[in-house]
């Protein structure tokens, strides 16, 4: 019996790895003295919400237009090739040349055909910016909420990273404190080690899943 | 017992396993810490099978056919029965005020909220159970394990569970009072609250994820983490985007996943001094 109610007491736990469904808001700490950079780096943040959101919630343009302007708003506002690099982690001194190349285009349809869809089904919930942060010389940190009609509103964060040229770029984006570069790079050396640690096992799984994502 | 038994023994066998060899780098062993991987995956499959079958369409034809009234009532009735659980985390983490906030919360919600079916009190409070007190007070995580029902855990969180059975305040009143099965009722109803609010986003994640395991394991991790550090916005934790090209490197003192590392660095200089 004891066994029994144990386990069945916790089956919660199965779910709660995801998601999480409460929202413990940060509270606001005194505003500092304005970096350089650090209106710009939210600007960007509130700039591309509200050109990605008009985007997908346009229904009057077909599917593959939708996705060619959702590419160049990435593009314009992400260092993909950063990212992409990061999620590849210590397998991309492994990888060759064309494997590389091959890499980073995938890696970007894949991000895309997957954001495209989400961003698409939030639509009538609104990006709410609140703050940016400084975390380091070259990095800000936007905090935002996505207000929903019903429940809690989500908590987003923007890592937002100072280029080589000049210009800022998003790196990251932090859904209720979990980081979504992480969780793809955990996913994509997950992947990798499948296959017997090679990076062509990771570039096959990426091209059959952009396949099904963007028919 | 046994249960609690075996929990703990894996936990000791799951300890005493040594890093894999030098091809993985010690970084990355750190973040997935998944010994015993295969025998996690096949119970992965068979929770994942088994919520098919039974979790996922109740959760189903709970979220529609029962008003949205009647589903926040259950969830705060839920929660509020959790509330005398989290007291005694918060005050064993030595977190009087959170400790408060459970309290009020608890008391106002039980006695004007209707035996805790409203949320009059609209208090911010944080969920803490024992496996973050564990973690509070410095014991590492130990290695990620999947256990059958029960689902994603850490072998830490694994044993808090275990040992939340018994000094949970609901269930002692209960044991006293004979009134039998509340620990199970409670433990379903649980399930399919969460469940119910899960369905799209878990669907959504299994669907675009490239390998759903990896993925749920990573998004467990990072969320247990920032649970532990009670979502402390100066403690985000964020990824050390460090890379081979000299000018793009941070400064050690930039790297601001330091700042999270407490967690796992006990665990660390365990390891290697073991070595």
């Amino acid at each position: 019996m004891k066994i029994k109610t144990l386990l069945v007491l916790s089956v919660t736990a199965f779910c709660f790895a995801a998601a999480p469904a409460l929202v413990i808001p940060t509270p606001h700490t005194a505003h500092a003295a304005e970096k350089p950079g650090q209106k710009e780096a939210k600007e960007l943040v509130e700039q591309l919400g509200t050109e990605a959101v008009e985007l997908l919630a346009n229904d009057t343009i077909s599917a593959a237009e939708q996705r060619e302007a959702f590419d160049k708003l990435i593009s314009r506002d992400f260092n993909m090739k950063l990212i992409g690099r990061f999620v590849l982690g210590k397998h991309w001194r492994k990888a060759t040349k064309d494997q590389q190349v091959e890499y980073q285009a995938l890696f970007k349809r894949y991000i895309i055909s997957t954001y495209q869809k989400r961003i698409g089904e939030y639509s009538g919930e609104n990006l709410k910016i609140i703050r940016a942060k400084p975390l380091n010389k070259k990095e800000f940190l936007v905090l935002s909420q996505i207000i929903r009609p019903s429940g809690p509103p989500i908590k987003l964060d923007w890592r937002v990273r100072k280029g080589k040229k000049n210009g800022q770029k998003i790196v990251d984006i932090i859904v209720e404190n979990v980081s979504m570069a992480i969780t793809h790079r955990d996913e994509f050396s997950s992947v990798i080690s499948q296959n017997g640690g090679q990076v062509e096992g990771l570039l096959a799984r990426l091209r059959k899943q952009i396949a099904s994502a963007e028919k | 017992m046994w249960g609690v038994a075996a929990v703990a023994a894996l936990g000791f066998l799951g300890g005493c396993a040594t890093p894999p060899g030098e091809d993985s780098s010690q970084v990355m062993y750190d973040e997935v810490h998944d010994p015993i991987e295969p025998l996690n995956r096949y119970f992965f499959d068979v929770n994942n099978a088994l919520d098919a079958v039974a979790l996922k369409p109740v959760s189903h034809i709970y979220r529609d056919a029962l008003p949205d009234a009647v589903q926040d009532s259950v969830s705060n009735f839920l929660s509020n029965l959790s509330q005398p659980m989290y007291f005694i985390n918060n005050v064993l983490q030595g977190d009087l005020d959170g400790a408060g906030d459970n309290m009020g919360s608890f008391f106002t919600n039980t006695f004007l909220g209707v035996g805790g079916l409203f949320d009059v009190a609209q208090i911010d409070y944080q969920e803490e159970d024992l496996g973050q007190t564990f973690a509070v007070w410095g014991i590492s995580e130990g290695p990620y394990l999947v256990l059958p029902i029960l689902g994603p855990n850490t072998t830490r969180e694994a044993v808090g569970i275990a040992g939340e059975h018994f000094i949970d305040p609901v269930n002692l009143v209960a044991n006293n009072n004979d009134i039998d099965n509340v620990p199970l009722i409670r433990g379903l109803a649980t399930a399919i609250d969460f469940r119910s609010r899960s369905l799209d986003s878990l669907d959504e994640i299994e669907k675009n994820s490239i390998d759903f395991y990896a993925t749920i394991r990573s998004l467990y991790r990072q969320n247990r983490k920032a649970l532990i550090l009670d979502g402390n916005g100066d403690l985000t934790p964020l990824p050390d985007i460090s890379f081979d090209q000299d000018d793009d490197k941070p400064l050690p003192s930039d790297r601001i996943s330091l700042l999270v590392e407490d967690d796992e660095s006990p665990d660390l200089k365990a390891k290697s001094s073991d070595n």
